[in-house]
């Protein structure tokens, strides 16, 4: 049995009954990680040691009667800037090298309670903005499917490490669609939740107002299973809902009879062109919609650009507002991308950003009267495969992520079909605020009905043939 | 009104750029300066209370 390519749902039920070994897994991670990591750079920082101890303390909970659930004893890498006690987050920055927080982030605490194992810390674009950059105290994450490529960001090693099996899931975070981008080009899952839904607290961050905490994981049903533990109030967050708590595990399975699907078909076809692969897959994923039960039919947004506009706006002035001091005194510190992404956001002026939160009012008003018609949205996540590594510039034109940060509506990515080069093509599938369930439930329908997780990256086959 | 230069534009910040940086964060400014104008031409009315506070309603 390949250890490392089991769904969180497979391992749970094997570690729970007994006949698998959180020991056993975690040291499969860390020989894989060992093993791999260096052509990938998903890692940061692997933490060998405390994941052992974590595992040996869930086996010994395990073993005494204490299960937790689904989540104990399962090995999850978190994106640097999620804040561990005691342990480097950096950002993948320089200027935060030295930076040992004294507290775990809250969505770190949850994970822990649930018992889960902290692999290590996973390569990001540097403070989650700017893209793969080479001028950085360590490389950037490469994506499994062609090293070559670029694995999407800005949750770079997150994408990277649970596409190639070296993290059976992972957090991410997403301010423009940093968990979505990055799912995207590796091929997995990945949800950005509905805004508030999952503390922000004790992650660096780029955006107030925009950014979302994550899960990233093979299948959609694992993302459900980290929803089920995550999604919990922090009264020490001020964006943190207060909702009554959803079976996001229970609203998966049966098929989508009445589910109303509407497709911004502007969005890729007009407000953005398509590469011609991506365009092909979306389509055959809507006839597998219409044969799950849903209903399709195409629906007017504003214009994809707009949302883009508003949302560059608004990270450049918050991400801005967090870095001054530093890109003011050790501007040197930062790597270009992230240097120049940030310093930008000292020439937008307050009635700029004032008049681009009430413009963003206006766009959710607008998204929010069109889905009174449908429960859905769909699209492609990326409306291109994964380019050359350091090619991908993420300030360069509109792209179909940012409308679900700037209205906080939850958005997810999964894989919906291959390009002719072999890499993954994705689908975005959004929802109305708090129905994360009815946005899972969509998409792990279209995962069951479909065969595209079949496939894992050549490189992780390679590679588990030489182990 | 003669309009700033960049480099005034720079001077304003306090930022210290370095001269190679110039060309590329000027690209991004002015783009920003776009995303900017464009607001101003949305079917808004200036008489709403302004948002700049951003909530979801719970359900």
């Amino acid at each position: 049995m390949d250890l490392h390519y089991l769904t969180i749902a497979q391992a749970a039920a094997l570690i729970r009954t007994g006949k698998l070994s959180p020991v056993e897994l975690t040291r499969a991670f860390l020989d894989r990680i060992r093993a791999l990591d260096a052509q990938l750079n998903a890692y940061l920082l692997p933490l060998e040691d405390t994941a052992l101890a974590d595992a040996k303390r869930a086996e010994a909970e395990i073993a005494a009667g204490n299960y937790k659930g689904p989540l104990h004893g399962i090995p999850i890498g978190l994106k640097d800037i999620y804040n561990t006690a005691g342990v480097r987050t950096t950002g993948h920055s320089a200027v935060f090298k030295d930076h040992v927080p004294t507290e775990d982030a809250f969505t770190v605490t949850l994970l822990r309670q649930a018992g889960a194992v902290i692999l290590g810390k996973l390569s990001t674009w540097e403070f989650a903005i700017g893209g793969a950059s080479f001028d950085l105290p360590w490389p950037p994450a490469r994506n499994p499917w062609n090293t070559a490529q670029d694995p999407g960001g800005s949750s770079s090693g997150s994408g990277a490490a649970v596409a190639s099996g070296l993290a059976m899931a992972a957090m991410g975070t997403d301010t423009g669609g940093s968990i979505r981008g990055p799912a995207s080009w590796c091929g997995i899952a990945g949800l950005k939740p509905t805004y508030g839904y999952l503390s922000r607290r004790g992650i660096l961050p780029l955006s107030f107002s925009l950014d979302h905490a994550g899960p990233m994981c093979w299948t959609v049903e694992d993302c459900a299973l980290m929803m089920q533990v995550l999604a919990k109030h922090d009264p020490l967050d001020a964006a943190s809902a207060t909702v009554p708590p959803v079976d996001f595990v229970g609203a998966l399975g049966g098929n989508l009879a009445g589910v109303r699907i509407g497709v911004p078909r502007h969005f890729f076809e007009s407000d953005v062109t398509c590469e011609p692969d991506v365009l092909a897959a979306f389509n055959q994923s809507v006839t597998v919609f219409r044969a799950l039960g849903a209903s399709v039919q195409d629906v007017t947004l504003p214009h994809l650009g707009r949302f883009t506009d508003i949302n560059s706006l608004i990270t450049a002035a918050e991400a801005y507002a967090i870095h001054r001091e530093w890109l003011q005194k050790t501007p040197e510190l930062y790597g270009e991308r992230g240097r120049l992404r940030m310093m930008a956001g000292a020439f937008v002026s307050a009635g700029d950003y004032i008049n681009a939160q009430r413009e963003r009012t206006r766009l959710v008003q607008e998204v929010a009267s069109v889905m009174t018609g449908c429960d859905l949205l769909i699209m492609p996540t990326r409306q291109m495969v994964a380019p050359v590594l350091g090619g991908y510039d993420s300030s360069v034109g509109p792209s179909l992520t940012p409308p679900f940060n700037m209205t906080g509506y939850p958005a997810l990515s999964l894989c919906n079909g291959f390009s002719a080069t072999g890499l993954p093509i994705s689908l975005q599938i959004a929802g109305r605020p708090f129905q994360d369930h009815i946005v899972l439930q969509a998409g792990d329908a279209f995962e069951k009905a479909t065969a595209f997780r079949t496939a894992r990256p050549a490189l992780a086959a390679t590679a588990l043939a030489a182990e | 009104m003669t309009e700033m230069t960049f480099a005034a534009r720079v001077a304003a910040t306090g930022l210290t750029p370095k001269p190679e940086d110039l060309p590329k964060l000027e690209a991004l400014v002015k783009d920003m300066d776009r995303a900017a104008a464009a607001l101003l031409h949305g079917p808004r009315s200036y008489a709403e209370e302004p948002m700049s506070v951003f909530r979801l309603p719970t359900p």
